[in-house]
Formats: C-alpha cells, structure tokens, sequence
C-alpha cells in the first residue's frame, strides 16, 4: 500500500492510495497518511482509482478521516473507485455517508460548489 | 471412483504477517484452480475479516503463549468451501441480529463491519466451539 499527494485546482487536497486496503495495507499506510491530511488542514479528494481490495479496516480508515475532517469543517469525498471496490463501499452503505463520486473533476466539483 | 476434491490446509501464525502470507497462499491454490477473480476476492475479504477480528479481538493483551489459526480450503465444482479454526475466547460470530447499516457519519459504527462482510459475501455460515477452539465453517460460489 502506497499514497502519493497532489492538489485539486480550487486547492482541495487529493491523495491517491495505491494497493490493498486491507489490515495489511492500514498497518502500512495510515500514520502516514493521517498525518499528510492533518497537516493540510483543507477539504480532502481521495483517489481510489489504483486501490485493488478494500476491506473494513480500509472503511474504518475512511470513516475517521470523514469524522476528522468534519470536526474541523473540511470535507472529504471519495472518487474513482473500480467495481470490488465500489461494491464494497455499496455493501457497508458507505456510499450514504461520503460523497463518492465517479472521477476527479466530479470531486473537484463537488468541492469546489 | 471420484477423487476427492482438491483441497488446501494453511496453518496462520496470529499476527498481520501470518495472515498475508496466508492469503496469497490461498490465492494462489484457488487460482491454480481456475476459480475465477471475483470468487477469489470474494474468500480473500472473508478470511481478512475472519483473522482480522481474532487477532484484534480474540487474544488477551496478557497471553504469552504463541496463539496459531489454522485455514482449510477445499474447491468443489460449485463453490469453495472454507473452515477457519482458532483457539481464540469462543465467538459466535453469527449470534446477533447484524449490524445495522449508517445512515449518517455520526451513526456509523464502525465495529461490527467485518462481519457485515462475512454474513454478506459467504453461505452457508456454521459455528461450532469445539475442543476450546471457534471453528466458522462457510461458502463462497463459484459464480455470482
């Protein structure tokens, strides 16, 4: 499991996770990626594109970046996701409680409206 | 006479390390097979699930004694058939009435998920406690 982080033009922040999202792959990624999304402190665009499993640690991780960024007035939204994965975010309603849109100009719209 | 079908026994040590290395042992039995990727995923999320919550949940913080879990695949024609056995504190793991799906992030309760994903993805679901060990027996098909 790897990220990498760029910008959204409007200046929301977008991080690209790459690889399984499983208790695995949290273990690897989430310090690092918790402290990439506090340290920003701007609305949050999450690239689920190259993300090939997700499991509910994944979700877990989702959920407290949600609830994270609500607490200090940010949002995040979810883009990109391939069939596995959407149907999981589908399977835990996911989907009703994030924003989870089909690419990244939908993200950036959303953030931007 | 028919052979029997073919069958894998994967011993897990408990921790993050044992159940990765398990996994891509399974995966690669199943797809030797010819199981096909959605099944495979399929038993991949139900054994993370299922390991997940006994390593997270099952052992005391105070237990020195090395805790093991053992996995047992067996394909037939129609499904694959699993059997995830550990000496973890007895769970039902289908006791309960499921977790209740949020409807909003303050509702979301994140405990509980992995096994919205079991009872979800596999058939067929059977527990027993026996021998001072949880054995969850359960079914993926082998299509959709």
């Amino acid at each position: 499991m790897d990220m990498s982080v760029d910008e959204l033009a409007g200046g929301a922040l977008c991080i690209a996770l790459q690889g399984r999202l499983d208790s695995v792959g949290v273990d690897k990624v989430e310090p690092r990626f918790t402290s990439a999304v506090s340290e920003a402190a701007r609305d949050l665009a999450l690239d689920l594109g190259a993300v090939t499993f997700l499991a509910s640690m994944g979700v877990r991780m989702i959920i407290a970046t949600a609830r994270a960024q609500r607490a200090r007035g940010l949002n995040l939204v979810l883009f990109g996701a391939r069939p596995l994965v959407q149907s999981t975010l589908q399977m835990v309603a996911l989907d009703q409680i994030i924003p989870v849109l089909p690419d990244r100009e939908a993200a950036q719209a959303r953030l931007a409206g | 006479m028919p052979s029997a079908p073919p069958g894998l026994l994967i011993p897990v040590t408990a921790d993050l390390g044992g159940l990765e290395k398990a996994r891509l042992q399974a995966r690669q039995f199943l797809e030797s097979h010819g199981v096909d990727g959605r099944a495979v995923a399929a038993v991949e999320l139900v054994l993370e699930e299922a390991v997940t919550n006994v390593l997270r949940y099952g052992y005391e913080i105070t237990d020195v004694d090395p805790h093991a879990i053992e996995i047992d695949l067996q394909v037939d024609r129609d499904e694959v058939q699993l059997l995830i056995v550990d000496d973890a504190r007895a769970f039902d793991p289908l006791v309960g009435d499921g977790v209740v799906l949020p409807d909003s992030l303050d509702e979301a309760k994140v405990g509980g998920l992995g096994l919205l994903m079991i009872r979800t993805t596999a058939s067929r679901l059977r527990y027993e406690r026996r021998d001072d060990h949880n054995r969850l027996a359960l079914s993926i098909a082998r299509s959709a």
